[in-house]
């Protein structure tokens, strides 16, 4: 009996020792219920939205050593810029959505320095702008989405240096200082998209010819590009040639296919588009015999282009591997056979992307990809060492970290990109912070650093690093 | 003495509880009946230091299949992610990774996270990653502490305790304590124990509805705590459930999370 009430007394003291074990610091945080004061509202009507944006920003270029007339213009405050966005969503059934965000913008700074020092390129591309952002329709049956509409539509797995997403043109007026996924142009596209067993597929067109954004006449990156000493744009003025798209037809028109899926680890992507070059191809003639020959350009040309392009990317743990190849053909150059403008002729063009993508919670997001693209049989078509003629090989490299701090209400970003393995192309490096005051309001600041190279657009760029402001607020 | 005895005596058949041990009791955690598909609207409200609110609302789906749980969700606000979606896998294997995509709307355009690391901040909460998953139940062992009541339902503490250094890599916690219902088996309360010192996680389920025979959390507390400081917390609710909906497998693929919202 004595041995019962001793095994009994036992099991009771261990268990209030394994009771002590444990403080308990739950009814402290709960006492006066900490999420009292939180009203939480209805979601809105999944039928029909309405979100507006409203933003003010400013770029300052803050280094500039007036070396030129067009340095000492462009120095200081260089845009002063306020925005408003609607973005419209309506819903009707399950099937159908429309969607539409238009951007209205002007910016102030001709008022406040005056329209005397800006060319009228510059201001009528800046002044006054609407950009439709996105109006778009789509309809949606089982797993098949018919879609028309202005959008875009991202090829490829790389995030900085895809050589597979080449549907739709780039914003290359200010390089550097629109994000990298924002410089894409948004254009009329309509799109079939589906799976057929764990093939997902999409096939499409771009409806209408587009050409990259470059820098405005009398902007600071419209560089010299040319022996002569003029820019493309002067050259091309003074031939009477603009830089216009082509009109809106069934032969202009850009189309794609894509076949794409996972298998455990790996996703991976098949492409094929064919579209009209986002840049023209200047053809030259020669003026007069000389001596010395008189070349000036005569033409404007955009080839179509024909792309295949494979995509692959593997995730282990916190990284994701990725890698592109493509091939494109249909490119054209101006060859000079005997040292005079000649025939264009057509090339291949090769080009690869490998990369990887890591990411972590604390240590932040990492991405790092290199891309290669080289010009094949270049010995063959007398190409000549001309800042308008294509080099037969490019490398361009990117690194982008990543760093969300205080609960994502701030944003760290550093950003470099490089021309040449070596940089001698050039850099363009930047950092920038992003920080949510509210859901409603978000400011950021970046600066952008560019390192002058042989690139052609860093060409003399080392004084125009710009120091970026933008406050936008959501209603 | 014999009154002492009788007293002790009274205190360790109070235990018959414990019959069940910690394994059983978390093996009929992880076993209480879960609907097989769910969709509902899921409100995040994240609270600072300073009393400052952000909201965070999302349109969910998730449902079972095999050894796998597939989720996809999509933002409805705040406005500038609106649109922004997630489809995640979570695989019943500890030893698998769950796979998990991102849709950006702007772009048209899904693509792979890696997800090896579920220790960060789920949309800015204090829910991580892991907190948002299924636990596997192997990866940690098991002790009841004692027994309590929490508003008048009695409950088991159970402390978890990872097995092995992986587990608190892939999920933060170096110790976890789960307040079980008797009645149900489902956890009402949990402290989770993060590696930084004096850092916890307070998880606490104030309403919990019995919907056609499942038990879904309707509203879901999380506070984080440092040094017995509250520095952050979320209010996570749910609404519009319906659940055992009509859903194959078709609804939780890529192409499914690029045709959006």
């Amino acid at each position: 009996m004595q041995k019962l009430h001793f095994t009994l007394l036992f099991i009771a003291i261990a268990g209030l020792a394994v009771a002590d074990d444990f403080d308990d610091t739950f009814d402290d945080a709960f006492e006066d219920d900490p999420f009292a004061d939180i009203v939480i509202d209805e979601p809105s009507s999944d039928i029909f939205s309405l979100d507006q944006t409203v933003s003010l920003g400013s770029t300052v270029i803050y280094n500039s050593n007036g070396a030129t007339e067009k340095e000492k213009l462009w120095s200081g405050v260089t845009s002063m810029n306020a925005a408003y966005q609607p973005s419209v969503r309506y819903s009707p059934t399950d099937q159908l959505t429309m969607t539409g965000a238009v951007r209205f913008s002007v910016d102030g700074i001709f008022w406040l320095r005056g329209d005397d020092d800006w060319s009228d390129e510059v201001i009528e591309a800046r002044q006054y702008r609407v950009d439709i952002r996105e109006l778009l329709a789509q309809y949606r049956l089982d797993s098949w989405q018919l879609s028309t509409g202005v959008q875009n539509v991202t090829l490829g797995l790389a995030d900085a240096l895809s050589v597979a997403n080449v549907l739709y043109a780039q914003n290359l007026s200010e390089p550097g200082a629109t994000d990298i996924d924002d410089t894409l142009q948004p254009a009329w596209t309509s799109m079939i998209s589906g799976a057929i067993g764990p093939v997902r597929l999409k096939l499409g067109s771009v409806h209408a010819h587009q050409i990259n954004d470059i820098p405005e006449p009398g902007s600071d990156f419209d560089v010299v590009s040319s022996p002569s000493g003029m820019t493309l744009n002067e050259m091309l003025d003074a031939a009477d040639l603009s830089i216009e798209p082509e009109t809106v037809a069934f032969e202009n028109m850009a189309w794609f296919g894509s076949a794409s899926g996972v298998v455990g680890p790996i996703d991976w992507q098949v492409n094929g588009v064919s579209y009209l070059s986002h840049s023209p191809v200047v053809e030259l003639s020669v003026l007069s015999a000389g001596p010395p020959p008189v070349i000036a350009p005569s033409a404007l040309h955009y080839p179509r282009l024909n792309s295949g392009s494979t995509a692959l990317s593997l995730v282990t743990g916190s990284f994701l591997w990725k890698a592109e190849a493509a091939l494109t053909d249909g490119f054209q150059a101006q060859s000079y056979p005997s040292g005079v403008p000649g025939p264009l002729v057509e090339y291949q063009n090769a080009s690869g992307t490998i990369g990887f993508d890591f990411d972590h919670s604390e240590l932040g997001r990492l991405v790092a990809e290199l891309q290669y693209s080289r010009i094949l049989d270049y010995d063959t078509l007398d190409l000549p060492d001309s800042e308008l003629s294509p080099d037969e090989q490019n490398l361009q490299w990117a690194l982008i970290y990543r760093q969300s701090l205080l609960r994502e209400q701030l944003k760290l970003t550093g950003q470099v990109i490089g021309f040449d393995l070596d940089s001698s192309g050039g850099r363009i490096q930047g950092i920038g912070a992003e920080y949510g005051v509210t859901d409603s309001l978000t400011v950021s600041v970046r600066v952008v650093d560019y390192v002058a190279g042989t690139f052609r657009f860093l060409n003399g760029a080392d004084d125009r690093d710009r120091l970026i402001f933008s406050a936008d607020y959501r209603f | 003495m014999n009154k002492f005895i009788a007293a002790l005596l009274i205190a360790g058949f109070s235990l018959p509880a414990f019959a069940m041990t910690a394994d059983e009791i978390m093996q009929r955690v992880n076993d209480a009946a879960t609907p097989d598909s769910m969709t509902s609207t899921m409100t995040m409200v994240l609270v600072d230091s300073k009393g400052n609110q952000r909201v965070r609302t999302l349109q969910t789906m998730r449902a079972d299949f095999d050894t796998v749980e597939k989720s996809l969700m999509f933002f409805l606000e705040p406005s500038d992610v609106k649109g922004t979606g997630f489809l995640m896998f979570d695989y019943e294997s500890a030893g698998q990774d769950d796979d998990q995509w991102m849709f950006l709307p702007a772009l048209n355009k899904a693509k792979r996270i890696a997800s090896g690391d579920k220790t960060g901040s789920f949309m800015g909460s204090d829910f991580s990653y892991a907190d948002m998953s299924k636990r596997n139940i192997e990866e940690w062992s098991y002790k009841v502490l004692k027994e309590d009541q929490v508003n008048g339902a009695d409950v088991w503490i159970v402390e978890s305790l990872p097995v092995d250094d992986s587990v608190t890599e892939k999920t933060g916690y170096i110790r976890s304590i789960a307040y079980v219902r008797k009645d149900n088996f489902q956890v009402i309360r949990g402290i989770n124990y993060l590696e930084k010192k004096g850092e916890v996680k307070l998880l606490n389920i104030p309403v919990l509805k019995n919907i056609d025979g499942y038990w879904v959390a309707m509203e879901t507390q999380m506070i984080s705590q440092k040094n017995g400081n509250t520095i952050h917390r979320t209010l996570m609710k749910i609404s519009d459930i319906d659940i055992n909906i009509d859903v194959d497998v078709d609804d939780f693929t890529l192409n499914r999370l690029e045709q959006g919202l």
